[in-house]
């Protein structure tokens, strides 16, 4: 245990010199600022800055590129809070309650309870990172194609509970979505599905322009159609700090984030996306007033965000300790460490124990930062809001295709963003929600996928996945939960605390 | 509604006003563009970065990397086919686009010999196979006894299917003799989370990529794909000194399109095959997985067209074949 305390303060003594604290602060500004913009994800902005990285140390290198990382997810949920287009996979659920607050004008706090929430998880999951890595990486490693399938399965049933209106609506919202998800070359054997031959499709839809389309587009579509109702809500913006009482809401939301984080993001593929949904659910299903959910609450913000910030920051682990990247961030961080000279793995603990350590501690480092950062520009957000709604929505827009475009520089996909666009109005004209959908589209594939590779590995067995003890066990809870959503009576109770 | 209009009209604008970009640079003295027909981030993309930083230099010019995704890399060949072949426009692509796509895609929108013309290889780069934990054996004749052993665990995973090493794996479950059942992820990283972990027996992959967890000792690589042994992992026998008369490599070459002049095309070359083979630059690849090669415009043609009989039959034994 000293030794790790030992490990720790000498990593700190390589992150706070001068020159790391500036790269540091580089990074999570410029990540702030690309998880701001919708559409320009870290990984374009990380590829972009490697070539600068050349001239640097590589633990000065390694610290700027992370700080581009965990500032990418922050800014993220900033546009999510403000505007309601999630910048990524993970700031969805932030949408669901955080713009619910902007709109009764509590963006402030919303946006601050987000930073808050991240620094703490960022705090706990690095002390995680340098106590528990090792035996961390042995448990991500019992998951293989199978148990991933089967986490998928809980994932999708647990979305159900996501949803405030009627479970059919959920459910066909869910399967919508993974059958958008679909439209693809099949990834086992190359043929189109959906495609009509037009190569455009042959990759599927981005999951930006998706959501772009039925989250921002539709939001404007429908504001519009309402006329200046925005204007007059964003008037009342009472208080940009959180108070006692929220704080003392968020908190154990906050807790029980991290550690669900810290453990889904060391899993490899889709933990790290799963983390926040589960948060959410999970606060949902515990809370003692589930109806406040959607409508504002601030665990729906605080929990989900401080979950995705543990797990963006576990997913080191599989890198620093297995050298296998858990997600195109972090090949992207092996691609900077090769181009370093250094190959990445257990080894670079021993042999470069200043780089290791370094980088664990300039992740605390950064999370100070990003606090820093964000707490004051909270009130420049907030400002932003005040903006009147008819010069705003032009803005987003522009700002929505500049991102659409900058992906592959396509013209057709922004023409798909405001397809989608429609879709989302009509689907929010009809009640449906899209954040189950959303859901459907991320997890479908790569519950398919699991499930193929599984299937293969098998034989063609399928029965073979269900003698896997933890499949068996992932899977059963998904059936029990499926069965008491469905039974009548847990129905009925259902029905009168979510349409009150 | 009105409002519904005017926002609809405003996407659209903002859609055709960001469309023609390239034809309004054209005003200023346009810079050379380097297409890569991939995302941006990748090993390639690195790459066709320093490339556009060492012709920069040798022709006193901007160059840009654009990254044209779609369709497997067939959207950023399409893009290089349908420029103007004025030298301002150059393709660096991975081998597969330019000489497997016309055996599996059956409405591939080009002709990889006659719509390009070769400028000059870059660097190339080998397969190796590799086994995880659960496999006892320590030599490949002891995999291939372990494999007519136990036939129902003859499976393989690859970086993707379609990719270069998933027809490779079939080539030596040919060479073999055993029915090797294909496992497709994305990328080499994903497979090899599943080697390491005992969920997959073997996976083939770029030599590089196996690299760092066979050095840990995670993973044994057991022979590579080249002719001659990798310089990475010398101690490691290749396909043919064991006997089975396999070989396979992949390389990044840089194309341009079929109508570009010869002056042009000729001038890249000799300033492409120059920077490769300067030893910081040859040193840089080596870090990256790549060997440094460089050739003439010829040589790549050539090499284009043994490389295309050379995987025809595999990619048909895969069974891979999307338009069927």
């Amino acid at each position: 245990m000293t030794d790790i305390f030992a490990n720790l303060w000498f990593g700190l003594s390589v992150a706070i010199t001068p020159t790391n604290i500036a790269l540091c602060l580089i990074g999570a500004l410029a990540g702030t600022l690309v998880g701001v913009l919708p559409g320009i994800g870290p990984l374009a902005t990380i590829a972009m800055l490697l070539p600068i990285t050349f001239g640097l140390s590589p633990v000065g290198a390694l610290i700027m590129l992370a700080g581009v990382f965990y500032g990418a997810m922050y800014g993220g949920s900033t546009t999510a809070i403000l505007v309601n287009i999630p910048g990524e996979a993970a700031s969805v659920v932030t949408t669901l309650d955080g713009f619910q607050m902007a709109l009764q004008g509590r963006a402030g706090p919303a946006l601050a309870i987000a930073a808050i929430g991240s620094f703490f998880a960022g705090c706990v999951a690095t002390v995680l990172i340098a106590v528990l890595a090792a035996p961390l990486t042995k448990v991500a490693l019992l998951f293989g194609p199978a148990e991933y399938f089967s986490l998928m399965v809980l994932g999708l049933v647990l979305a159900i509970a996501l949803a405030n209106g009627p479970i059919s609506k959920a459910v066909l919202m869910i399967l919508t979505g993974i059958v958008l998800s679909m439209v693809s070359d099949d990834v086992q054997t190359g043929q189109g599905r959906m495609t009509f031959d037009q190569f455009e499709l042959s990759d599927g839809f981005g999951f930006i322009i998706v959501a772009m389309g039925v989250f921002g587009v539709a939001e404007i579509l429908g504001n519009l159609m309402k006329n200046s109702e925005r204007e007059l809500v964003t008037q009342r913006v009472t208080g940009l700090m959180p108070t006692k009482k929220d704080l003392k809401d968020a908190f154990p939301a906050i807790l029980r984030g991290t550690l669900l984080g810290s453990f889904l993001g060391i899993l490899p593929g889709g933990g790290a996306i799963l983390s926040s949904f589960a948060s959410y659910t999970l606060e949902k299903k515990i809370s003692k007033t589930p109806e406040r959910f959607g409508k504002g609450a601030i665990e729906g913000v605080a929990g989900p965000e401080s979950a995705n910030n543990a797990a963006s920051q576990t997913s080191f682990i599989p890198l620093l300790t297995l050298g296998i990247p858990a997600n195109a961030v972090m090949a992207l961080m092996i691609g900077a460490m090769t181009l370093h000279g250094i190959s990445p793995g257990p080894q670079v603990a021993v042999k470069q124990p200043e780089l290791f350590w370094g980088l664990i501690a300039s992740m605390w480092v950064g999370n100070a930062m990003l606090l820093v950062i964000n707490l004051p520009l909270v009130g420049l957000w907030v400002r932003l809001l005040r903006v009147p709604y008819r010069l705003l929505y032009p803005m987003i827009l522009v700002f929505c295709c500049i991102g659409v475009y900058s992906l592959n520089t396509s013209s057709f996909e922004i023409m798909l963003a405001l397809a989608f666009g429609l879709f989302g109005y009509w689907l929010n004209k009809h009640d449906f929600e899209v954040a189950p959908l959303l859901l459907g589209f991320i997890l479908g594939p790569l519950m398919e996928e699991n499930l193929r590779k599984a299937v293969a590995i098998g034989r063609g067995e399928y029965l073979e996945i269900l003698s896997r003890p933890l499949t068996a066990v992932l899977l059963v809870t998904a059936v029990i939960v499926l069965v008491l959503a469905l039974l009548p009576s847990v129905r009925k109770q259902r029905e009168t605390i979510f349409v009150e | 509604m009105k409002r519904l209009f005017a926002c609809g009209i405003a996407l659209a604008f903002a859609a055709f006003a960001l469309a023609p970009v390239t034809g309004q640079a054209q005003l200023l003295q346009q810079p050379v563009r380097i297409v890569f027909p991939f995302a941006a981030g990748g090993g390639g993309d690195a790459l066709a970065r320093l490339l556009a930083e060492e012709l920069h230099k040798g022709l006193n010019r901007n160059v840009v990397v654009e990254n044209k995704t779609g369709g497997a890399g067939q959207n950023g060949v399409l893009e290089v086919v349908n420029s103007k072949p004025d030298g301002d426009t150059l393709l660096l692509t991975p081998i597969a686009p330019v000489v497997v796509y016309q055996n599996v895609y059956k409405n591939l929108k080009y002709d990889p010999f006659k719509d390009l013309k070769p400028v000059s290889l870059i660097a190339d780069f080998e397969f190796a196979i590799a086994v995880g934990p659960n496999v006892p054996a320590k030599t490949l004749p002891e995999l291939v006894a372990w494999l007519k052993a136990n036939p129902k665990q003859a499976t393989f995973g690859s970086p993707g299917a379609g990719a270069l090493p998933h027809f490779f794996g079939v080539l030596f479950g040919k060479a073999v003799g055993v029915d090797m059942v294909h496992v497709g992820y994305r990328g080499s990283a994903a497979a090899l989370t599943d080697l390491i972990g005992g969920q997959i027996p073997i996976v083939v992959t770029t030599t590089t990529d196996l690299l760092a967890t066979h050095k840990d000792g995670k993973i044994r690589i057991l022979a590579t794909s080249d002719s001659k042994r990798s310089p990475l992992v010398p101690e490691v026998p290749t396909f043919k000194e064991l006997g089975y008369n396999i070989e396979g490599t992949a390389w990044y070459a840089v194309f341009a399109p079929a109508k570009t002049p010869d002056d042009v095309v000729n001038k890249y070359s000799k300033i492409l095959s120059a920077a490769v083979q300067r030893p910081e630059m040859k040193e840089r690849l080596l870090t990256m997985g790549l060997y440094a090669k460089g050739s003439t415009p010829t040589e790549l043609g050539k090499l284009q067209k043994v490389h295309a009989d050379r995987w025809a039959p595999a990619v048909k034994a895969s069974g891979f074949n999307p338009a069927k």
